[in-house]
């Protein structure tokens, strides 16, 4: 349960560890951290702009496409990214016109691999999600 | 019970406007870096009313930020008048070493009244500000 909290529900991560630098250099790095997905995730999957927003207090914002947010989340010395449909207000109101949620599901599927390769890249290691899913055996 | 502020150094992002045209309001956000634990979170969003004029609302946005800063500092002189007053348990009867006390306070005093004064500090770039930012130095060295 406490390691959910790392990223978004529903959200594909990777971690890597973000402890052992000293307080001086940690948010130089983190900065260094954020220009690195920045750049790295755009070469590969170009369909992706940057911008800032926040989901909840712990997660942050860095790309977003018309379907998923990239984003990184740095809590207790560890840092993950993460990938995910995107829940702000606009894609919201898209989603009541049109089936949107379907085909960014189908997409996000489709880009797992590019994304677990992006980010062991980036040096983060891909997080599996857990096998017992209570909830997609009720369903 | 005690309430403790967002742990961590608060943080200020740039200072916008809502809108393009009026009316509108000033909003800043407020993050927590936290390099010992090695996180980084949103406090929040700061709001102002846009009637005031840019250098006040600036200068709220950073005074606001430095609150637990300041919070600390009033703990550290209170702790200098309990070293001076002769009811406390914490009592030192010698006003050289209360003196003592109240000028290691000085120099971290000094810097947090420049920060929230009118000389702009040299801050580092705010979180939001570093959309595009492409910096050609990096070279993947902590990647």
């Amino acid at each position: 349960m406490a390691i959910a909290s790392f990223w978004p529900d529903g959200a594909q991560a990777a971690c890597r560890i973000m402890s052992g630098i000293s307080p001086a250099e940690w948010y130089p790095s983190y900065l260094d951290l954020v220009a690195a997905i920045r750049i790295r995730m755009r070469q590969d999957m170009r369909s992706f702009d940057p911008i800032h927003r926040w989901r909840g207090t712990a997660h942050r914002v860095l790309l977003r496409n018309p379907y998923a947010d990239i984003g990184l989340t740095c809590l207790d010395g560890q840092a993950a990214v993460w990938i995910g449909e995107r829940i702000d207000r606009d894609y919201l109101i898209r989603c009541e016109w049109s089936d949107v949620s379907g085909p960014a599901r189908l997409w996000l599927s489709s880009i797992a691999p590019t994304f677990d390769a992006s980010a062991a890249r980036l040096g983060f290691a891909p997080i599996h999600q857990p096998g017992d899913q209570p909830w997609l055996k009720a369903a | 019970m005690s309430r403790l502020p967002t742990s961590g150094e608060w943080r200020e992002g740039s200072l916008c406007r809502t809108t393009a045209d009026w009316p509108f309001h000033w909003v800043a956000e407020i993050t927590a870096m936290d390099p010992v634990s090695g996180s980084y979170t949103c406090i929040g969003t700061f709001r102002q009313a846009g009637a005031r004029r840019y250098d006040e609302a600036l200068a709220n946005l950073r005074l606001m930020t430095r609150a637990p800063a300041m919070l600390r500092h009033l703990q550290a002189v209170a702790q200098v008048l309990d070293m001076s007053g002769p009811d406390h348990e914490a009592f030192a009867d010698s006003a050289a070493d209360c003196l003592d006390a109240l000028l290691q306070q000085q120099e971290p005093l000094r810097e947090l009244l420049r920060e929230v004064g009118l000389a702009h500090p040299q801050s580092p770039v705010p979180a939001n500000d570093q959309i595009g930012d492409d910096r050609p130095e990096h070279t993947g060295r902590r990647a």
